[in-house]
């Protein structure tokens, strides 16, 4: 007897989290706070429950020093040698895809040239 | 994404300084408190901090802009934090220091009062406010750490359940389930002190 009831409210405490975050479907909602209404084991738990969320909730913010930003543009400074920062006319990287379809059309443009005035 | 956000993202695509801070300035708070709940330490939150801010720079590329900016910015924040506590666990380094000058700091900052409560400073209420703290943040601290992070993303960072599947990478019912093991670990960790 005792075995089924501690079933039955650990069956009830398991949606504990969804009640709280309203996220019970009506039915079992409703069943549930009826059950709180009538048990004072599952009340005083569910009330702990509530309680500890709400500390978790109220817990102070806790902000970044002052100089933070600071701290972290130095860092990138100084492990970048100053690469990092800037604007750049072709990105990240030299754009090497670019640079051979410019080279590949620059030497059959010469290969044309030449054999136009060989010809 | 907000307008706002593809514009500063634009800048920050074009190692844009002042972009950079910027985005600093707006998200180090959340960033930090985000990290000192996990950790625990104000020395190794204000260094895993900046490494976060450093990688997110550097990776900048690598957002594609299908979730908020916050959603990827949390998730560096949130794999720098899981690879930290290995490499402290590692080192048997597991001491945990949850009412340092961080916490102090925020706790003066806002007038000590206990957590949930008012803002009424006294001596009396600070202390209580700063034991409050102290235990809570234990209690946090001995949660394992899958199920810290979601607690502290849901409960003291307060995001909805979408966003922390996307920071996390889990399914949502798997998120449920481990906040609820998590709330009521805590609950119970917590009850000898709350009565």
């Amino acid at each position: 007897m005792a075995e089924a009831n501690d079933e039955l409210h650990a069956a009830f405490e398991a949606d504990f989290s969804d009640l709280y975050d309203k996220g019970l479907a009506e039915p079992r909602a409703r069943e549930v706070e009826a059950h709180l209404a009538a048990c004072d084991r599952c009340r005083a738990e569910y009330d702990r429950f509530r309680g500890m969320l709400g500390a978790l909730s109220g817990l102070n913010r806790v902000p970044a020093p002052p100089d933070f930003d600071d701290q972290v543009a130095q860092t990138i400074h100084r492990r970048s040698a100053g690469r990092f920062f800037g604007r750049r006319a072709f990105g990240d990287r030299i754009p090497f895809e670019l640079l051979a379809v410019i080279a590949l059309i620059a030497v059959v443009a010469a290969y044309w040239l030449i054999r136009l005035g060989s010809g | 994404m907000t307008l706002g956000e593809r514009l500063l993202l634009r800048r920050l695509r074009e190692r844009d300084e002042r972009a950079f801070r910027e985005m600093v300035e707006t998200y180090q708070d959340r960033v930090y408190n985000l990290l000192f709940r996990m950790i625990g330490r104000k020395e190794e939150a204000e260094d895993l901090a900046q490494e976060v801010f450093v990688t997110v720079f550097k990776s900048i590329d690598q957002f594609r802009g299908d979730a908020k900016f916050s959603t990827w910015l949390y998730r560096v924040a949130a794999n720098h934090c899981k690879n930290r506590i290995k490499y402290l666990s590692r080192r048997h380094d597991r001491k945990t220091d949850p009412l340092d000058d961080a916490a102090e700091r925020a706790s003066a900052a806002q007038g000590g009062a206990p957590v949930g409560a008012g803002h009424i400073a006294t001596p009396d209420r600070a202390l209580e406010g700063a034991e409050t703290e102290r235990i809570v943040q234990q209690a946090i601290a001995d949660l394992d750490e899958d199920h810290r992070l979601v607690v502290v993303l849901r409960d003291i960072e307060e995001l909805a359940y979408e966003e922390i599947c996307q920071i996390t990478g889990l399914p949502e019912g798997t998120v449920k389930s481990r906040l609820h093991r998590a709330r009521l670990a805590l609950k119970e960790k917590l009850a000898k002190h709350m009565g």
